[in-house]
């Protein structure tokens, strides 16, 4: 396990290094909890899409980068310098990863424009006919 | 190594792809959201999701198209500023679209009392 095996490293709360990664578990479960405030008035793929995004979003910002960030998870493109690592269990989270996050703003992002109506066409313009021989 | 395996999970080439279409929808609805209904907090939203996509853009760019023999070469400043920059419009592009994403639910939550 690389969770055992890679030393925690003494992380303070409040350092710079480690700001970004609160932001971002902040922010992940901000984004949850008004998808689900904003899901409860709309209904059908805009409120799944919407909620299945901040899902896979909330757990990717608030799970697996901060994981990274405090160097739980050894990034997979850099398996190679960390010799104690499981490849196996780091291939897992970095396909966790690149699911949890892409496909969370893919979802996210269709949910969105299906909520706001960008695929709606504009409504047909009444025309007033004129016919020529009245 | 398996073609398949290098392109979509190593190098993830193809879900990369999904996440940079899925900020550009966010970007379009935002920007739809801010059109249709006039307010500044999904034009809030449309600016991070800007912020976000050239970030991510950069990152993809760094990743893919430089290799480490040319970024040894780099200047310390340069690699430092490749590196700070696209993961600084991530997150203020990931602040932004939080927050006109609540201030614009804030805003829905308002109409509907009023109505």
């Amino acid at each position: 396990m690389v969770l055992f095996m890679v030393p925690f490293p003494p992380m303070m709360l409040a350092s710079i290094d480690a700001m970004r990664p609160v932001f971002l578990m902040v922010v992940g479960l901000s984004l949850l909890l008004v998808a689900w405030r904003l899901t409860r008035r709309c209904s059908g793929w805009s409120a799944r899409m919407l909620m299945g995004g901040a899902l896979l979003l909330a757990f990717g910002y608030g799970l697996v980068l901060p994981l990274y960030a405090a160097e739980v998870i050894v990034p997979f493109r850099n398996l190679a310098f960390y010799p104690h690592a499981d490849p196996a269990l780091t291939l897992g989270w970095h396909v966790s990863k690149l699911f949890a996050m892409n496909g969370g703003w893919l979802l996210f992002g269709m949910g969105l424009a299906l909520y706001s109506g960008l695929f709606e066409s504009a409504p047909a313009r009444k025309t007033q006919t004129v016919s020529a021989h009245p | 190594m398996n073609i398949l395996f290098e392109i979509v999970i190593q190098q993830g080439f193809i879900l990369d792809l999904f996440g940079v279409i899925g900020l550009g929808l966010v970007g379009l609805g935002a920007l739809r959201l801010s059109r249709r209904m006039d307010s500044r907090s999904a034009a809030c939203m449309t600016w991070g999701a800007l912020s976000m996509l050239s970030g991510r853009i950069g990152i993809l760019l760094y990743v893919h198209l430089t290799t480490a023999a040319q970024r040894a070469e780099w200047d310390v400043w340069m690699l430092s500023l490749a590196r700070n920059v696209p993961v600084g419009l991530l997150t203020l592009g990931l602040g932004a679209i939080a927050y006109g994403f609540w201030s614009h639910e804030k805003e829905v939550g308002e109409w509907a009392e009023l109505r």
